[in-house]
């Protein structure tokens, strides 16, 4: 049967909890590999403000909607929205204001962010550019750990989908 | 006694996943039954499934979703059932 090549607009909740529990694993490991006593003390001291990050995001319990996979439709506007001119043979001119954010407004599809009087606030680029600053910080590195995850997840795929197949080995076999 | 209510929009729209699929307008939504005129569609994505009917109100945004599914030019006719 054919290989349908759509992308199924499947959605993933990411919860905001989780950019802080990466960043503590990292924290750590590079505390098990520091040799160096002050840096150790400082990397010590970044683990604790972590923890109380991870505490606070437990208790906000805030979450993201995103688009499990983007299309090439949309994988193209993460870039196209995000360059001002571009000529053959130059560097692209981008817009600094869209740096980070276009991959966001793509990704992004829903929230558990709300107003100030506690009502659902829709998500839309407005009302990202609204949050503060950490919490903007939160949700861009949200929206990275979950491309990276996906990117792994199809270079997998690729590998399994390139293993010889028993025709391929048996010539291969003759072949040696 | 009927205890059917009718529900009627002057704007809504057929989504699949987050893509549009089709902008509707002075849709009626009777029952189950929705009726309503397409503004505009596109052809691929509105021949997909799941699909959803989604009115979007100034506090709240209606889901349904689409069970039954006919478009003859602009005319649509859908059955349809509330989303979870």
């Amino acid at each position: 049967m054919a290989r349908c090549r759509v992308v199924r607009p499947d959605v993933v909740r990411l919860m905001l909890v989780d950019v802080h529990r990466h960043e503590l694993k990292d924290l750590e490991t590079k505390v098990i590999n520091e040799s160096d006593p002050e840096k150790r003390k400082a990397l010590l001291s970044d683990v604790d403000a972590c923890r109380d990050r991870i505490k606070q995001a437990e208790d906000d319990g805030d979450w993201i909607e995103v688009k499990r996979e983007l299309n090439a439709g949309e994988t193209r506007r993460v870039f196209t929205n995000l360059v001002v001119n571009m000529k053959a043979g130059e560097k692209p001119n981008l817009n600094p204001d869209q740096v980070g954010k276009t991959k966001i407004l793509e990704y992004v599809v829903g929230w558990s962010l709300v107003n100030f009087d506690g009502s659902p606030l829709p998500f839309s680029a407005g009302a990202l550019d609204s949050q503060d600053q950490e919490t903007y910080s939160e949700i861009a590195k949200a929206v990275d750990l979950h491309e990276e995850r996906v990117e792994q997840e199809r270079a997998e795929r690729k590998k399994i989908r390139r293993t010889p197949t028993t025709s391929e080995a048996i010539l291969q076999s003759a072949a040696s | 006694m009927s205890n059917s209510f009718v529900f009627r929009g002057a704007a809504g729209e057929l989504r699949w996943g987050w893509h549009k699929a089709a902008d509707l307008t002075g849709w009626e939504l009777k029952d189950n039954k929705l009726t309503a005129t397409v503004a505009s569609k596109d052809e691929f994505t509105v021949s997909q499934q799941p699909l959803t009917f989604v009115v979007h109100r100034s506090t709240t945004t209606w889901k349904f979703v689409v069970n039954t599914l006919q478009i003859a030019d602009t005319s649509l006719s859908a059955t349809v059932t509330p989303q979870e």
